[in-house]
């Protein structure tokens, strides 16, 4: 029963740990964020410098990054939005599950205590051995209080106080409001992760033209009299954020994708 | 988890539930309380969340779950009253009552349940048990051990339950409920009274306020429970004894790592 209650723990730690994960690269891209406004800002002051028909060509491209930093921006604080949404998710979810934990423990100690001596019985998903232990490791169902009944009609008389079967009953009714709480917030929890996971997409459409007007800068630099490093500069740092919102963005994917997993284990009750 | 009935009138009861062989080896062992009176029950130091689901479980054979009205804690300690919020989802509208020192500690451990905490003010209090028309009395024990803490004594069963004192560390959990050799259930007592007691005159003022009581039966939330001749004893030996730090705390070794790590402060950026 110890390791099985250790075990528990651990998987909402898993979830726990998930989420602070997912909603610290969240932030980081706020960061992220604020530095490609700085470099539009930066372009738009190096184009206004250089002659008027030099410069010319470089303003749509400084603009094109201004633009990016702007979307990217309301998608980054969606994102993060999200991300504090799903760790209050989580938060009460994780307290769901430590009560359900507790309650059908003391279901399967008061079923092992009553069923010593009735070798055999069984309720639905549950079954009921000396060792509690044991019907911990199966999995509850959502009809458990009506196949504790059968088994509360199962036994005779004196084996069960009427106080003790109606203390059992309350249990049961709670664990199940427990249980459905658990599935809606797991439900909701990955329904916001998937929202994560499209505000990602968008991040990668802006992370690639933003790539793509750094490309199109250093092929323009070259025809530039004066100001060429400090556009070189710009296209280098350009690519510098984009490869650091990649490399964060695949870290939120691999995160999101694990928090899945683990909510899904939970909504398929391999993880309680 | 073995369980008890300590005293039993027509329609007053007291039961203890303790010596839980299931408990991790980790967590200190505890003995919970409950008063069932005219179907009214009171959980006095309803312990800590690791053991919440084997006192319930115990506690499903004797009481009704919903006939839970009060709750009291004799202090803040997790192993007193951690479980709480698991007992209020349980029982909604249960009355609890703590120190007035720590009502808003204890709503630490509510995880978002509502909880109708009432603070017992220092010179102690009535506390009804539900319906029944039968009441507990909060009795002062500050800084025995903790600074808002208190006994509880059931003046129909002449029951005082004492919280920490007279706790003690059984090295097993088959040991018997009942102290029956004072001398020899000293050494299990000794250390922890040295230790968590701070003060040997808050000690002696309880022991006072106890004798004036005259309880059959003193019952620790720790170790085992003392009544008739023990119970005297017991006050006795508190009284005799001298308690807080009398130990040398200086640390040369720690006291020159930090002094070594203030002088080797980089304040460069």
């Amino acid at each position: 029963m110890k390791n099985r209650h250790f075990q528990s723990d651990n998987s909402v730690g898993s979830i726990l740990k998930n989420c602070m994960n997912i909603l610290s690269v969240a932030r980081s891209f706020s960061s992220l964020s604020f530095e490609i406004s700085m470099l539009a800002k930066n372009g738009s002051v190096h184009a206004a410098r250089v002659n008027r028909n030099e410069g010319q060509s470089m303003v749509p491209l400084v603009d094109g990054l201004a633009e990016i930093s702007r979307d990217i921006g309301i998608e980054i604080e969606t994102l993060k939005s999200d991300c504090i949404l799903l760790s209050r998710k989580i938060s009460i979810c994780s307290i769901a599950i430590k009560r359900y934990y507790l309650y059908t423990r003391c279901l399967a100690i008061c079923i092992a205590s009553t069923s010593q001596g009735t070798e055999g019985s069984r309720v639905s998903g549950y079954p009921l051995n000396s060792d509690a232990d044991d019907s911990l490791n199966s999995e509850m169902t959502y009809d458990f209080v009506e196949s504790l009944s059968k088994w509360f009609d199962s036994l005779s008389p004196d084996q069960l106080d009427n106080h003790q079967k109606r203390n059992m009953e309350h249990l049961a009714l709670k664990s199940r409001f427990n249980r459905q709480q658990i599935e809606t917030l797991a439900g909701d929890s990955i329904q916001i992760i998937e929202n994560a996971t499209k505000r990602l997409t968008m991040i990668e459409r802006s992370r690639l033209t933003m790539s793509y007007i750094a490309s199109s800068i250093s092929i323009n630099t070259p025809n530039l009299k004066s100001s060429a490093d400090r556009f070189m500069d710009l296209v280098e740092n350009t690519l510098d954020l984009v490869h650091q919102i990649e490399k964060e963005q695949d870290e939120l994917v691999k995160q999101a994708q694990m928090g899945k997993v683990l909510l899904k284990k939970l909504l398929t009750r391999k993880g309680l | 988890m073995k369980s008890k009935i300590l005293f039993e009138s027509q329609k007053h009861q007291w039961l203890v539930l303790g010596r839980d062989s299931e408990k991790q080896k980790e967590v200190v062992d505890t003995n919970e309380y409950v008063i069932l009176s005219d179907e009214n029950v009171m959980l006095l130091d309803p312990g800590g969340s690791e053991i919440f689901s084997q006192v319930l479980a115990a506690l499903c054979r004797h009481v009704d779950i919903e006939a839970i009205k009060v709750i009291v804690a004799s202090h803040q300690d997790p192993d007193i009253v951690s479980s709480l919020a698991m007992w209020l989802d349980l029982c909604p509208g249960v009355k609890v009552f703590c120190s007035r020192l720590w009502t808003g500690f204890i709503h630490h451990f509510g995880m978002g349940t509502a909880m109708e905490l009432i603070g017992i003010p220092d010179k102690g209090m009535e506390i009804p048990i539900g319906n029944s028309g039968n009441s507990i009395f909060a009795i002062p024990a500050h800084f025995c051990h903790s600074s808002g803490n208190f006994s509880f004594y059931d003046p129909i069963a002449e029951i005082l339950f004492s919280g920490d004192i007279g706790a003690a560390l059984l090295p097993t959990s088959d040991t018997d409920l009942f102290v029956e050799d004072f001398e020899s259930h000293i050494q299990y007592m000794e250390t922890f009274h040295l230790r968590w007691m701070p003060s040997s005159a808050a000690l002696r003022e309880w022991v006072q306020r106890v004798r004036n009581l005259r309880p059959v039966m003193i019952c620790p939330q720790h170790g085992a429970i003392f009544q008739g001749d023990n119970a005297e004893k017991l006050l006795d030996w508190l009284e005799s004894l001298e308690v807080g730090i009398h130990d040398d705390l200086s640390n040369p070794e720690l006291d020159q790592r930090m002094a070594q790590l203030r002088n080797n402060r980089d304040f460069s950026v």
